[in-house]
């Protein structure tokens, strides 16, 4: 009887023991698989460059997949539409996380990530930001929440440093056309950035009104003001629009840009426009030999289809999934999101196969990939091409 | 069944409903959404308070168009209005978050009087432009006036306890809205059968009627726009609270479209449309997003990118169904099917 009863207890332990460990697994990770998810917009005008970071996320996956799993779990990537509404981030982030979700690194467009910041804190989430760069994601520190890319301050800023040092002739005249939300504000912040810091003459920024499709009155706003330099601040199609007008009065201009003026259907837009312009990027452009090993790896994961879709924001949700699937490798048989934090800010480096140069955050600093390389555009040849070395600015 | 109305007195005349039956279905409905958090998940729970603010400022707007017959596509504006207002009047001047619901209705029913004064001489679209005019307006304002509003940078709220409810806590948020919500439709149904509510279904109905009856039009129609955006500001105080970060991305065009699209589909006019019209817009996209991934692997990798595109039409396709099917919106199929049952057999 006494043997019964203690092989009784010792069952009753095990199971409860089972039980508790169950109850403590992390979430998103179960026996064969953990699970990072994006919320991106997958349709509306931003599914552009939504569509592209998620499937460079899910070649990371496939990428490590390959190679047998993290420590014998699949990753799973698993994607939300927010339909770049921020109020549909929130809610995409809620699906995921009733689902199950470990970390999350695509985190909506600017509006979207700013909106998911108090959950992502609350619930102790490891995020990295990459498809929208946004300040207010890592300064001040947020325990959980990772950025990579330099902000639009510092890759306008340093387009225009070069432009101010190698392209415009002395006393050229500045001037800048931007969306008048928080984007627009960061693109601006570049330019009075360098009427401060390099003494350039600039003339009154020029706003316009989100959704926008023609610029006919900002450019001859600017036209009279006799502008020799633009800061084209368009988030997508606006550039090849500002463009348009512009050639339509023949200004001779340099162009300052956002690094989507660099995307395939972007330039075949601007193309008949006769322009060449600047972008500047804080990872190597598409086709360059540090995307190559990323292009061949994708040419494995995708379908056609999905192949067409591929732009340099791919490239920064690879260089995202990668960073994070290693942090969770890093911590083992029994990966935690804290451990996986831990992992994330050790200061070790990342390999970002070639895209950047390897990156690494600390408990102070949460961003990496702040270097900037300024390129040339030349949408007619089809050519992107770095005219600088990456530099901090 | 009963197959019909018959009140003997004015107070009874006057009751919300003479009907036990119906007082013990609207019991079992309200007990079974205060127990709906209980049930679900995080992500339903987030799904169903949208729903609740939704149904709340479209309780709102039919209040304006529906009854009185004003059409506004302004919403966002005021939306925002009460949702800036709560989230200020919070993070920046310490407010309890109490008093900055209540003063988002206030700020946003005094805004609307703005163009409340152009209504009494206008109508139809030219209102309607008006109206959007001023959704405009307040987005520039609030995007502008940076020293007040943050500008774009958006509000950040913290540290939200309302009546001792924690609502970083989405149960207890959801508590919060149902409760409002509740309030909404009990002082909407209730004000219908004033003397207020039947003089904005008269203007409605033909203006200068209702001034020959004696209705005193600029009084009226201002009322209906103080009353209809104080609730809409309340919705959009709420709103500050669901997403505690705030800015002016939050409001396009997009939303007033949508309320407006809230009350064509759940019933002009009706309080029960509205939050049938809420229900139906805001569940759409994700009961066609379940529908889609019910679909079978091979034919969603065949769609592959194009899936969201064929979600987006599914969805339009859904509300011009829906419309060419019942014109008179989800509430005209609801009284459809109760006047079909309640003479059945012979209905026809």
């Amino acid at each position: 009887m006494k043997r019964v009863f203690g092989s009784t207890a010792i069952a009753a332990l095990a199971v409860v023991a089972s039980v508790s460990v169950a109850a403590a697994a992390e979430q998103g990770v179960t026996d064969g698989e953990i699970v990072i998810g994006n919320v991106l917009p997958m349709s509306s005008s931003a599914a552009l460059v939504g569509r592209a970071a998620h499937f460079g996320s899910v070649v990371a996956a496939d990428e490590a997949n390959a190679e047998g799993g993290v420590n014998g779990r699949k990753i799973v990537i698993k994607t939300e539409d927010d339909g770049y509404v921020p109020a549909r981030t929130v809610q995409g982030l809620r699906k995921l996380m009733d689902e199950g979700v470990f970390g999350l690194i695509g985190t909506g467009a600017g509006a979207g990530t700013a909106a998911i910041l108090p959950i992502l804190e609350q619930e102790k989430i490891p995020a990295i930001v990459s498809f929208s760069p946004l300040k207010a994601a890592i300064d001040p520190v947020k325990p959980t929440v990772f950025m990579i890319g330099a902000s639009y301050q510092d890759l306008v800023f340093a387009q225009l440093k070069y432009i101010h040092d190698k392209v415009a002739k002395k006393g050229a005249r500045y001037g800048i056309i931007r969306q008048d939300d928080d984007f627009g504000v960061q693109v601006e912040g570049a330019f009075q950035r360098a009427v401060k810091e390099l003494g350039i003459t600039a003339v009154e920024p020029v706003r316009y009104k989100r959704g926008q499709k023609d610029f006919g009155a900002e450019i001859l706003k600017l036209r009279a003001e006799k502008i020799d330099v633009l800061v084209a601040g368009g988030v997508t199609s606006e550039t090849p629009a500002m463009m348009k007008e512009a050639s339509k009065y023949k200004m001779d201009l340099a162009m300052a840009t956002v690094p989507t003026s660099t995307l395939p259907p972007i330039m075949g837009l601007a193309a008949p426009y006769g322009y060449v312009y600047y972008s500047g990027d804080y990872i190597s452009p598409m086709g360059s030999e540090g995307a190559a090993h990323f292009t061949e790896v994708a040419k494995a994961s995708l379908s056609e289809d999905e192949l067409k879709a591929v732009n340099r924001y791919s490239l920064t949700g690879y260089v995202a999934a990668r960073m994070m699937i290693e942090a969770i490798r890093r911590c083992g048989k029994e990966p935690t999101r804290a451990c996986a934090v831990e992992q994330l800010q050790s200061g070790k480096p990342f390999d970002t196969a070639g895209v950047t140069l390897p990156l690494t955050f600390t408990p102070e600093r949460h961003i990496s990939a702040t270097a900037v390389r300024v390129l040339k555009v030349d949408p007619k040849a089809g050519s992107v091409t770095p005219v600088t070395d990456f530099a901090e600015y | 069944m009963r197959t019909g109305h018959y009140v003997e007195s004015y107070e009874k005349q006057l009751a919300l409903t003479t009907n036990p039956v119906t007082w013990a279905w609207t019991g079992a409905l309200l007990l079974g959404l205060a127990l709906f958090p209980l049930l679900v998940g995080n992500y339903l729970l987030s799904v169903a308070i949208t729903v609740g603010i939704a149904a709340i400022g479209a309780i709102g707007l039919n209040l304006l168009t529906g009854i009185t017959g004003l059409i506004s596509l302004g919403q966002a504006g005021f939306l925002a209005a009460g949702c800036y207002t709560t989230a200020l009047l919070v993070a920046d001047y310490g407010w309890p978050p109490e008093l900055a619901l209540l003063a988002a209705g206030f700020v946003s029913a005094l805004l609307s009087l703005v163009i409340g004064v152009p209504s009494l001489r206008l109508k139809g679209l030219y209102l309607a432009i008006t109206t959007l005019a001023f959704s405009f307006i307040i987005t520039h304002f609030l995007l502008y006036a940076e020293a007040l509003t943050h500008g774009p940078y958006g509000v950040r709220v913290e540290n939200l306890r309302f009546l001792g409810l924690d609502l970083t806590q989405l149960d207890q948020l959801f508590w919060l809205v149902l409760a409002v919500l509740v309030l909404t439709v009990l002082a909407a149904l209730n004000l219908l059968r004033t003397r207020v509510g039947r003089a904005f279904t008269a203007i409605r109905d033909h203006d200068v009627a209702a001034r020959v009856m004696g209705i005193s039009l600029t009084r009226y129609k201002l009322a209906a726009f103080m009353v209809s955006s104080f609730v809409v500001g309340i919705a959009g105080g709420l709103m500050a609270f669901q997403f505690r970060f705030i800015n002016v991305d939050l409001f396009n065009l997009l939303i007033s479209i949508e309320a407006l699209a809230m009350i064509i589909v759940g019933g002009l006019g009706s309080v029960a449309g509205s939050i049938l019209g809420a229900v139906f817009i805001v569940l759409l996209p994700e009961a066609v997003r379940a529908l889609t991934d019910l679909l079978p692997a091979a034919l969603t990798e065949m769609l592959s990118t194009y899936v969201y595109e064929v979600r987006g039409l599914l969805t339009g396709l859904a509300i011009i169904v829906m419309l060419r099917i019942e014109p008179h919106g989800l509430i005209g199929l609801w009284r459809d099917a109760k006047r079909y049952w309640t003479h059945w057999p012979l209905s026809v």
